[in-house]
């Protein structure tokens, strides 16, 4: 399979899991592990979606775009994100039904991810630029890409508790 | 006074955040979602320090930076970014555009705290509600000058008697004085020989005892290099000469953490009576309120019902002191208190001119109000 961009898959994984472990480190206090890692390529017919799960699921999106393009979906059942939320902010009563705080929560997740990614992206010299969060809600959906893009999906576990990191990523022509 | 940071980022998780972060410190948090709110906050709270996200809609970090920064009024606002973008371009754009520090997402708490406690002076909660003095208790102040016109002006300039002024006209008596007593308040004229001004901080700095002593430094109007010399060196604040000394004691109760409430919050038998000095200045206006809602809020712990805001000494009405008043009856509203407007004949009418005072009824006493 050919990729579109030139750096190593090593080196892109690495620099995918550093950045969401230090996220998880840092605002969290919590454990990550990667689980597995899938390449393809979006124009390759049956590609899988990143996450199936017939609970309601939540995918926080951050998109960069500069000499390099991509975006990121950080796809995970509402009960961890409702988790996560609490965590971060130290609401141990935030409620289930809190979406708002909890899609704020989410998004800012994907934003510091992302964001470490990206950054480790421009000091090999694809520099790029963040855009705002968005956040997908429902249940027993996938993503796909309506252009030619390399596909990096990355199974994470945190303390018993699976999500997904999805980046879809190009140069820019 | 407590220290104001002003928090801007479109994540409420974020400013949560922050807020969460400064639980434990004097430090009052106050938050916009984007530039524009941003720069409307800034003006609004003249924060001590403002802590700014690049990456926001509406507009973003770096176009609210630049517009900060060409402001008059607000340039000399420290700025500490607080993003996820840490893209080499980026950083450097932005260091030219003047910000104090840069702090990458994720961060620590710690990580946040001790950057900022490197800009604004951070102070444990716990501290400051034991020792909070009044304006008439006693307070040293150390003034290093050699001009013994400027010295005299100094000694007789304060209007309370308690503050006493203690002068000294070289580094060397400066280090020895602040050695025997402790000082409050340190005045370091700029205008020493062989720049011993600046020496002096340093050394005063470097002293435990002095780390958290308000260090002003005393410079000429007109010498703006000098002003940005000092800010860059750390000085707590800047008096100008000639000396506004009822500027100067604003800012020294500020450094000093001092309770100037009683300059304007009075507890009556069974009301709260808010009193304005004649021509008060936009110094005077952002101190009371500053002290708004908590002596409002501590009407109503005291069981009063009602809240006089005493307007009767002001020659004219401005906007600063219209919105002051309409805070002033928002709180009142939000706690169900009541709340009279005393003023003059003169305020009577141009409380006629702005579509929010237009409705008011002024009282021409307190019995009056009190009365109706």
């Amino acid at each position: 399979m050919s990729k579109l961009i030139l750096i190593p898959e090593e080196e892109l994984v690495g620099m995918m899991v550093s950045a969401v472990q230090d996220v998880f480190t840092t605002m969290l206090s919590m454990q990550v592990d990667l689980d597995r890692h899938e390449s393809s390529m979006t124009s390759e017919e049956s590609v899988p979606p990143a996450y199936n799960s017939n609970n309601p699921m939540i995918a926080a999106n951050v998109g960069f775009s500069g000499k390099i393009y991509g975006m990121v979906y950080l796809c995970m059942e509402a009960t961890l994100a409702l988790k996560l939320t609490r965590q971060l902010l130290g609401m141990g009563d935030l409620e289930p039904s809190d979406h708002e705080m909890v899609n704020d929560a989410l998004g800012e997740l994907a934003n510091m991810t992302v964001g470490g990614f990206k950054n480790q992206l421009s000091h090999k010299g694809y520099s790029c630029q963040l855009t705002i969060p968005s956040i997908l809600r429902g249940t027993n959906f996938s993503v796909e890409s309506t252009s030619q893009s390399q596909r990096e999906t990355f199974y994470f576990d945190t303390e018993g508790n699976a999500f997904v990191a999805d980046l879809f990523i190009r140069t820019g022509d | 006074m407590s220290k104001k940071c002003l928090t801007v980022d479109d994540s409420k998780a974020v400013r949560m955040i922050v807020k969460k972060a400064f639980t434990d410190f004097d430090l009052e948090i106050c938050e916009g979602t984007n530039g524009v709110e941003g720069l409307a906050a800034a003006s609004k709270e003249n924060p001590d320090l403002i802590l700014l996200d690049i990456t926001m809609p509406v507009m973003d970090g770096i176009e609210m930076l630049t517009k900060l920064k060409a402001d008059n009024s607000l340039k000399h606002i420290p700025v500490i970014m607080l993003t996820a973008e840490a893209g080499k371009e980026t950083v450097l754009k932005i260091a030219k555009i003047g910000i104090r520090d840069y702090i990458v997402k994720p961060f620590s708490e710690e990580t946040l705290i001790e950057k900022v406690g490197r800009v604004i002076d951070l102070r444990p909660i716990s501290e400051i509600q034991d020792k909070r003095r009044k304006l008439t208790d006693p307070l040293n102040i150390m003034l290093v000058e050699d001009k013994p016109a400027i010295a005299e002006q100094f000694r007789s300039g304060f209007s309370y008697p308690s503050w006493k002024v203690n002068v000294v006209s070289s580094t060397g008596e400066a280090i020895d004085a602040a050695q025997e007593t402790q000082q409050d308040v340190v005045i370091i004229s700029l205008s020493l020989p062989h720049d011993s001004g600046i020496e002096l901080f340093r050394i005063l700095r470097s002293n435990p005892r002095h780390k958290y002593t308000p260090i002003f430094a005393l410079i000429v109007k007109t010498d703006t290099h000098e002003q940005a010399r000092a800010q860059d060196t750390g000085f707590t604040n800047i008096v100008t000469k000639p000396v506004d000394f009822h500027e100067l004691e604003t800012k020294i109760a500020n450094a000093a953490n001092l309770d100037t409430s009683e300059k304007y919050f009075t507890f009556e038998k069974d009301f709260l009576l808010i009193a304005l000095p004649e021509n008060p200045s936009n110094h005077s206006i952002i101190e009371v309120n500053g002290f708004l809602r908590e002596k409002i809020t501590k009407a109503v712990d005291n069981g009063f019902r009602k809240v006089v805001v005493d307007v009767h000494t002001l020659e004219t009405l401005n906007m600063n002191i219209v919105k002051f008043m309409l805070d002033a009856m928002k709180y009142c509203q939000e706690l169900t208190l009541k709340c009279y407007v005393v003023g003059n004949e003169r305020i009577d009418q141009e409380s006629k001119a702005f579509e929010e005072s237009k409705g008011w009824k002024v009282f021409t006493s307190v019995e009056d109000a009190l009365s109706s």
